[in-house]
């Protein structure tokens, strides 16, 4: 892997060198003081010398002289490679019946720019459950053998991040075709693919030294050490799954509002509503698939009954499918360790805490 | 469990014709569904299909038709939802779409030798028809079979003009229970686990097929349980909202398993852990 550094105000030069390779470059913006991930046309859109404050129910951003070191805001690249709402056809009445008009498998050519490794390994984690089983979702495979991606590695984990714990942070150490790491003085460069070192190509850039690998590495050192929160996986799958049980699934929904924003802001949570949505002339049905989520009251509904109609169930369902069921589904967690769930909550429920108390309250 | 390779384009309905329409019962109806394309269909027993109402949605069914023709598929459905609903207003002639088959299916090798008890409880019984003609028709691969069907009331047995077929299938016996009866019935009255007592099985060499209400596959599994049959020799299907059958949509899950693609049939050794737990 070769390293390079770059001058801090190379940054927008990278960014527009991404462009120039013909990729929809989705960055992170401010807009109304949240870090956002979006197209952006320029990089002068580019959200910079800022950080986040994050911690359970609470968000926001200050100024900073780090240039290129916030944690994330709500979205991640879930959004992007397996959007919030598509079509997967669309089908005509014919007068024998109907037929197949399209599918609706969209190919585009994204990098993202400045996602941190949490969520560059909510990637892989993706690649897992929609790609890599006996089934594969057609339009993510498009999307994401396209994609290429730019890694800002942690300096400065928030208040609700927990990706050491996770395994998935604050360094990325595969899957990137650059990583970023600041520095006192410019950006450590790393290329981790053929795509990586091109869209150096043409920048003017230093090899690295040992002092600046040195000097990315105590930095790194230091944001594991500041992370916000810390969870012991020890066992954890065996320990929920005898804690299936636990009263603590009923004293959380105490106070969860079973509104969904955890699911939404997860970057793993990969549950759709699959629908018809015919025109109203009824000439025409598009399948439309869309996020859910395993808190809404009709998720496990049928016709005539209902598996679980009670909030805790629905909570328990989400906690054990991301610490426990996940592993035996994809041989992986479904938690990246991200926070987001714990910051966007809108009454502050620490996931990490249930996981706690699930294991202890009987 | 046994997986059959779904084909490729499974997102996509593929259109069949409605052949026949046969009322079961007072709210079944059998649905004989031929491909639109000429072609075959392949399935196996305990599989599932997802039928398509053009405009309205897709519901998760298993076939009871014949597994060794491939020419058409009989679905046997009851009308309780939004698209149930609207099949019931189709008729002969009308366009169903089909994606599938999706997932896992009774053990029809894995019984071969030993003795076959289908437990059907009220529509449950749909998806172990196709068993008892497979078992019928491929007579001395298994042992002895054992038909028991629960309704709640004698309106609601399903396939009453099969019985006499079942009931001609050398080395068989069948039995029938409602919860109800009314003036007519002098037959059983009770749940099905009631009919455990009307005759003796091997537990140790017979394979337990069964399908049902949730409560009603719980405190069937518990009585053969009880009677010394052990989980391995347990095979239930279960219900829940498929609505992509790949793992995708999430709407299916049953503890680690999917039901569409780790199930609908599983083995009670695998899943026993998670059935009966509260809401799972």
């Amino acid at each position: 892997m070769n390293a390079y550094v770059i001058g801090k105000g190379q940054l927008p030069d990278l960014f527009e060198r991404c462009r120039a390779l013909g990729y929809d470059v989705i960055a992170p913006t401010l807009e109304d003081g949240v870090i956002r991930l979006a197209p952006l046309g320029s990089a002068k859109e580019l959200a910079m010398n800022v950080v986040t404050v994050q911690s359970p129910g609470k968000y926001r951003t200050e100024s900073s002289d780090l240039v290129f070191s916030f944690t994330h805001g709500p979205d991640s690249p879930k959004r992007f490679l397996y959007p919030p709402q598509r079509n997967a056809w669309h089908m005509a009445k014919t007068e024998k019946g109907f037929e197949i008009r399209g599918m609706g498998c969209k190919e585009e050519r994204i990098a993202f720019f400045g996602i941190k490794s949490c969520d560059l390994a909510s990637i892989e984690v993706l690649d897992r459950t929609l790609m890599k089983g006996e089934f594969k979702d057609e339009q993510y495979v498009k999307m994401r053998s396209n994609a290429a991606i730019v890694v800002a590695n942690c300096i400065n984990p928030s208040g609700t991040c927990f990706c050491s714990s996770m395994g998935t942070g604050p360094r990325a150490t595969h899957g990137f075709d650059l990583a970023l790491t600041e520095l006192g003085r410019g950006f450590l460069v790393e290329a981790g693919t053929e795509v990586g070192e091109e869209m150096l190509n043409q920048m003017s850039k230093r090899g690295a030294e040992p002092s600046d690998l040195e000097e990315a590495k105590s930095r790194i050192k230091a944001a594991e050490a500041r992370m916000g929160r810390t969870l012991d996986t020890t066992d954890l799958r065996d320990k929920l799954y005898a804690s299936l049980e636990s009263q603590a699934f009923k004293e959380v929904t105490k106070r969860c509002l079973g509104c969904a924003n955890c699911t939404s802001v997860c970057p793993t949570c990969f549950c759709t509503m699959v629908q018809d949505v015919p025109s109203l002339d009824g000439r025409t049905s598009d399948r439309q698939i869309t996020w859910d989520s395993c808190f809404n009251y009709q998720f496990a509904q049928v016709a005539g009954g209902h598996f679980r109609p009670e909030l805790w169930a629905r909570y328990r369902q989400w906690m054990t499918h991301k610490f426990a069921y996940w592993l035996d589904q994809f041989d992986t967690f479904g938690c990246i360790g991200c926070g987001r769930c714990i910051t966007w909550c809108p009454v502050g429920i620490d996931v990490i805490q249930s996981v706690k108390d699930a294991q202890v309250m009987k | 469990m046994a997986r059959r390779e779904t084909p490729v384009g499974c997102m996509v309905p593929r259109p069949t014709r409605i052949e026949s329409l046969i009322d079961e019962t007072y709210n079944v109806r059998t649905f004989r569904l031929r491909p639109v394309d000429g072609g075959r269909f392949e399935h196996a027993p305990g599989q599932f299909n997802m039928l398509y109402v053009f405009g309205v949605g897709e519901v998760p069914v298993t076939a009871s038709s014949d597994p060794y023709q491939d020419e058409y598929l009989d679905h046997t459905i009851r009308a309780v939802g939004s698209v149930t609903d609207v099949m019931f207003t189709l008729k002969r002639g009308d366009t169903i779409g089909i994606r599938g088959p999706f997932g896992t299916t009774w053990p029809m090798d894995g019984m071969k030798g030993k003795d076959v008890m289908i437990v059907g409880g009220g529509i449950g019984l749909n998806p172990l028809k196709s068993v008892i003609t497979a078992v019928a028709k491929r007579r001395s691969d298994y042992g002895k079979l054992y038909i028991l069907h629960g309704a709640r009331t004698p309106q609601d047995l399903l396939f009453t003009r099969d019985y006499d077929e079942w009931r001609r299938v050398p080395n068989s016996e069948s039995h029938i229970t409602v919860d109800a009866g009314d003036d007519k019935w002098k037959g059983n009255v009770g749940v099905v686990t009631t009919l455990f007592d009307k005759f003796t099985f091997s537990a140790k060499s017979t394979i337990a097929l069964v399908c049902g209400p949730e409560v009603m596959m719980y405190f069937t599994v518990k009585e053969l349980l009880k009677r010394g049959m052990p989980s391995s020799n347990v095979y239930i299907s279960m219900e829940r909202h498929m609505r992509c059958g790949m793992g995708f949509c999430g709407h299916c899950q049953v503890g680690p398993f999917f039901v569409c693609k780790d199930g609908p049939i599983f083995n009670y050794d695998a899943i026993g852990r998670f059935f009966g737990v509260k809401q799972i």
